[in-house]
């Protein structure tokens, strides 16, 4: 057939079905929109902070970085330069900090400076900034941060702006010089940063004559021997690393949120298959007869079949596009919040990045789902197959599916969820793998499910005639077509990714909590930086310690250390209490060991506590040593017990601050830790601490179940992507559902029709139609619930064994209930108008051959 | 052919109605006066778009006249309320239609008894209620079967017994014969002319079928919404017992 033809057959079957081909287009749309979004959503994080590096490092590969925020000191930069093979080199000091405007907003931010000497790097951050800008005492901040802090241009041009500065406890004043965007900065125009020059930075921070890292370019050749020689230089006390290891540490961090948002990309591309094959099977009893009528005038079964693909082309063409379309506009609004809880480990970017990949797979799936979707009518070209046959069946169109087929893809289903729990045992992490597994033998499961739930339906229709209609339902579901097992299938589908997703982020956040509220218990009150969640920003302590130690209230004060330590490919978190705490580890949180002998080993000093997977991942069991790259060298401990990750997916570690103090080589503290008296008055104590730390110190005075509020804040922020994704797959999918069944609902006008001229009137009608979609969207979200509540239960143990987490399994019933409840209810609110109009139809329309 | 001493099922009354179709105005049933007696059969016949679907739809009360009268039994159908008209379609009414509308995947038994559920008779006894009337039209042996394993011709008995099944006082049919071929046509014509006569009911029967002359007691024959009078050549139960013939 020429491409005239084929052209004509399409334009044909647009003017006469436009509304069908409207539905399946919307389908695919939909699918393709979720699967984008989803992606970007999560490619998002570590591209926008990969734009950050290279801006920053131009075209260095290597770097000597420091292993605490204290830096090291400035002249190592001169040895750097000289060493043969180096082509440039640039210092940088680098700390978290915090923005406050005018206005009473405040930002955590990146404060890192760039002296004229990144200009050798050649970075996008250097290309077009003066030398004046980046060595004026002033700040220049990318528009992200600005737009953050309620900076428009117009308050910048008003005259100059100051804004103040927390950075080490420790609250400045700074220049804004200029707010720079994406025509000067590039991609760094989205990062949550403030650039300046190194003395400037050094003030801010309190940090004379100190960097934190120092970024290389070799010459071209040289690379591995100017590795070498900077390890040299580095004498063990310093890490050697590439320019952008950052990235790698930010990857491997945000690791489980991957899986996490690749699970759902994976449920959300199985919805939108299954919604476009929901609305392609709409227009299959057109195009069967379109089938017919051509074979009869002599079109080939080869011709026709190049016919349907070239049609479902098209349509997945185009509809994959517009669901780019709408996937980007999804990406760039709902789901463009980036998680706060990295910020202080990690330079985060705000933009919304879309890589050629995401689209790629998107546009695929759409083109194949259209593709795959449009297969049933070829069924009608089998050699055996009478040419008209589809004009001699009666009732729907559709392949029904027979009890023993029901029987054997449900034995199928279940084989495939055995195989893939089983495979769980040796490949822990295969979780998506074991994920998919389910989906499939969820809608495996799905025909016998219908079967039953028919059955059973029969059964209570037949205790009383009142329920005749019920009974008249459940006949007319008894011939299950595809297209009614394919809406039932999509139902479960959606049901089944909110239950697990939701649910598993339940037990997460009960456990981030827990978790949480234990690690804090250890104090009634807490000094720390402004957003410094972990307590991993240091500052002065020792000119507060002895003030509020005099307040009467006050039972004891106690410095707490903490950071972030480098160690094989993760940045794990730190934690060094004074031996003196009561509780030095998390009862709940211990994995493997004893916790009161591991306590005493602490105290005891030269012992420490390791999350289960770094324990796991350098092969090291309790009583083991692990040697761990500190700042004066490398300094070896032996594991007391292992815990979950505290809360921090690279995972924790706690030791002895005297331990930490020697390796370190400091006595700042992170926080500083208040024992209130019994019967002092905590809320009075708090105040009075408060006034002890003076106008001038950017630090925040918190109680224990203050600061357990703010992390439960941050894990529920951390975390919203998935609650958001999840609520937009139950409406994408009750709303799909809610349009197919209603077009199918439409299609049945003739069949309805002839009901009414045997007496039953439009409430009946009405009846009829309400319980069987009640029966197709109940089987479904049934089905989907229970293989969610198992998937549940396989993603908690993900999140446990594989990552770490504090996830204790619980089942959320009444959530649950709620989701299949959301989405029943949804879809039938959908279907209320094209059920009423349906209901009234013409009885004349059963005489219309 | 039932005699004058036969109770007038259904009397149509110069019934007009109306459609509009943009803006003109077509009068699908224009000024008709018929009457049926009890046990009787009249086959009506005319070209397509003549008005007789509608005239079938006014005698199912499944719409209004816009002027004259349809009478059940004396009953003017126009007056039912709604519960009215549906129990005399439960109750009094056969409906026989081209395409048998049966549903996928349901035994002949249930398909059978679909018009007594809407009654709220419980399943089992409109099951049981179906079964004679499915033997009636010889498908005993086929009670259990789903419309895919049924031939054209049983569909189409199950369609009748579906009809029957409330021991109606008036059966309309509609192209009953239109699906199937002229031996199964033959059949089912003589069927429903059996029945008819065996349970005294009247049969208003709409066809393009020539063999219906052969069962019918009266043709009378539809054009633009006009029944022409009787003795046209057009009308003539004659010629058409000639086509039949034929």
């Amino acid at each position: 057939m020429r491409l005239s033809g084929l052209l004509y057959f399409y334009g044909r079957r647009l003017r006469t079905r436009p509304v069908q081909e409207l539905l399946a287009g919307v389908g695919i749309a939909t699918g393709v929109a979720l699967v984008l979004a989803v992606q970007v959503a999560n490619s998002s994080i570590t591209d926008a902070s990969k734009a950050i590096e290279q801006g920053i490092a131009g075209t260095a590969t290597l770097q000597l970085r420091s292993r605490d925020a204290a830096g090291f000191n400035e002249q190592l930069l001169s040895q750097v330069q000289r060493l043969p093979g180096v082509a440039g080199a640039a210092p940088i000091l680098e700390q978290s900090a915090t923005l406050r405007a005018s206005n009473g907003r405040s930002v955590p931010i990146d404060l890192a400076s760039a002296g004229p000497g990144l200009v050798s790097l050649d970075g996008g951050i250097t290309r077009n900034l003066s030398l004046h800008d980046l060595t004026a005492p002033g700040v220049l901040l990318p528009k992200a941060t600005a737009d953050a802090l309620g900076l428009s241009p117009q308050t910048l041009l008003a005259g100059p702006t100051r804004i103040m500065v927390d950075v080490r406890g420790r609250s400045r004043p700074a220049l804004v010089i200029a707010v720079l965007g994406r025509e000067t900065i590039g991609d760094l125009s989205g990062a949550r940063a403030a650039l300046a020059s190194l003395r400037f930075v050094q003030q801010l921070a309190g940090l004379p004559r100190r960097v934190t890292r120092i970024l290389v370019t070799p010459r071209p050749g040289q690379r591995e021997a100017v590795r070498r020689e900077m390890t040299v230089l580095a004498a063990g006390r310093l890490t050697v690393a590439p320019a952008d290891q950052d990235v790698t540490l930010l990857k491997q961090a945000v690791a489980p949120n991957t899986e996490a948002t690749g699970f759902f990309a994976l449920v959300s591309a199985i919805v939108g298959v299954l919604l476009a094959f929901n609305a392609m099977l709409l227009t299959v009893p057109e195009r069967r007869r379109v089938i017919a009528d051509l074979r009869i005038q002599g079109v080939t079964p080869h011709q026709l079949a190049i016919m349907l693909l070239f049609q479902a082309l098209c349509l997945g063409i185009v509809a994959s596009f517009v669901g780019l379309l709408a996937g980007e506009v999804l990406a760039r609004t709902l789901f463009h919040e980036t998680p706060s809880y990295l910020a202080t480990a990690f330079p985060l970017g705000t933009q919304t990045v879309i890589g050629i990949r995401p689209l790629l797979v998107a546009f695929a799936g759409g083109v194949v789902a259209a593709c795959i979707a449009a297969t049933p009518p070829l069924l009608d070209l089998r050699k055996r197959r009478a040419v008209d046959a589809v004009y001699f069946e009666e009732g729907e169109p559709g392949q029904a599916l027979n009890g023993r087929a029901q029987v054997q893809l449900f034995l199928i289903g279940v084989a495939v969820v055995i195989a893939t729990s089983g495979a769980l045992i040796f490949w822990p992490s295969g979780i998506v793998m074991a994920t998919i597994g389910l989906a499939i033998a969820t809608m495996l499961a799905i025909p016998l499910a219908f079967r039953v739930a028919v059955g059973f339906a029969e059964r209570i229709a037949s205790t009383t005639s009142r329920l005749n209609m019920l009974t008249v339902a459940a006949r007319a579901l008894r011939a299950t077509t595809v297209r009614s097992l394919a809406l039932a299938a999509t139902g479960a589908i959606a049901v089944f990714g909110c239950v697990v997703a939701e649910d598993s982020h339940y037990d997460l956040l009960h456990g981030l909590y827990g978790d949480y509220s234990e690690y804090v218990s250890t104090a009634d009150l807490w000094i720390v930086n402004n957003n410094d969640d972990l307590a991993t920003i240091s500052f002065a302590s020792s000119k507060y310690q002895e003030g509020i130690a005099r307040i009467s209230g006050v039972a004891a004060v106690r410095s707490y250390q903490g950071g972030f330590l480098d160690v094989a490919g993760r940045r794990v978190w730190l934690i060094a209490r004074d031996p003196a705490t009561h509780s030095l580890i998390p009862p709940t949180q211990l994995e493997e060991g004893d916790s009161a002998v591991a306590a005493a080993r602490l105290r005891e000093g030269g012992w420490i506590t390791v999350s289960k997977q770094v324990a796991d991942a350098h092969h090291v069991r309790i009583g083991d040593t692990l040697t761990l790259p500190t700042p004066s060298g490398p300094a070896g401990y032996k594991v007391a017990a292992t815990t979950t990750n505290l809360g921090w997916s690279p995972g924790a570690m706690i030791l002895n601050a005297n331990d930490y103090q020697r390796a370190w080589g400091t006595t700042s503290a992170t926080a500083l830790e208040i024992d209130v008296r019994p019967g002092a008055e905590l809320a009075r104590v708090k105040k009075q601490v408060e006034g002890a730390l003076g106008p001038g110190a950017a630090l925040k005075v918190q109680t224990s179940s203050e600061r357990a509020a703010q992390a439960d804040a941050l894990a529920r922020q951390g975390l919203s992507r998935m609650s958001q994704i999840t609520l937009m797959l139950m409406i994408a999918a009750a709303l799909a559902m809610a349009a197919a069944m209603g077009a199918g609902i439409w299609q049945r006008r003739s069949s309805l029709a002839a009901l009414r001229i045997h007496s039953y009137s439009p409430r009946q009608l009405r009846s009829v139609l309400a319980y069987e979609s009640l029966l197709v969207l109940g089987t479904g979200a049934v089905t989907g619930a229970a293989a969610g509540i198992y998937g549940h239960l396989l993603s908690d143990r993900y999140l446990r064994v594989t990552t770490g987490y504090p996830a204790p399994f619980a089942v959320e019933g009444l959530h649950t209930l709620q989701t299949i409840l959301l989405i029943i209810l949804g879809a039938l609110a959908a279907l209320a108008i094209p059920a009423y109009v349906a209901s009234r139809v013409s009885p004349q329309a059963a005489l219309q051959t | 052919m039932n005699g004058d001493a036969s109770p007038v099922v259904l009397e149509l009354d110069n019934v007009v109605k109306r459609y509009s179709v943009g803006s003109e105005v077509v009068r699908a049933v224009d000024g008709v006066s018929l009457t049926l007696c009890a046990g009787e059969i009249v086959a009506l016949h005319g070209p397509s778009g003549s008005g007789k679907s509608t005239l079938l739809m006014l005698a199912a009360a499944l719409m209004a006249p816009d002027s004259g009268q349809v009478r059940f039994e004396g009953r003017d159908l126009g007056r039912f309320s709604a519960v009215e008209a549906a129990n005399y379609q439960r109750r009094q009414l056969g409906f026989v239609y081209q395409s048998f509308h049966l549903m996928a995947g349901v035994p002949a038994v249930e398909n059978a008894a679909i018009k007594l559920l809407a009654d709220r008779t419980p399943l089992r006894q409109a099951r049981r209620a179906s079964v004679p009337w499915l033997e009636r039209v010889g498908l005993a042996s086929r009670l259990n079967h789903t419309p895919d394993q049924l031939s054209g011709g049983e569909r189409q008995r199950v369609a009748i017994a579906r009809a029957l099944i409330n021991d109606p006082r008036l059966i309309l049919a509609d192209e009953p014969t239109g699906s199937l071929d002229t031996q199964r046509g033959g059949e089912i014509l003589e069927l429903l002319a059996e029945i008819c006569h065996q349970q005294r009911a009247a049969m208003l029967l709409v066809t393009h079928d020539p063999q219906a002359a052969a069962i019918a007691d009266r043709v009378c024959v539809m054009r633009d919404g006009k029944l022409l009078p009787a003795g046209t050549a057009a009308a003539s139960p004659t010629i058409l017992r000639r086509q039949a013939a034929r």
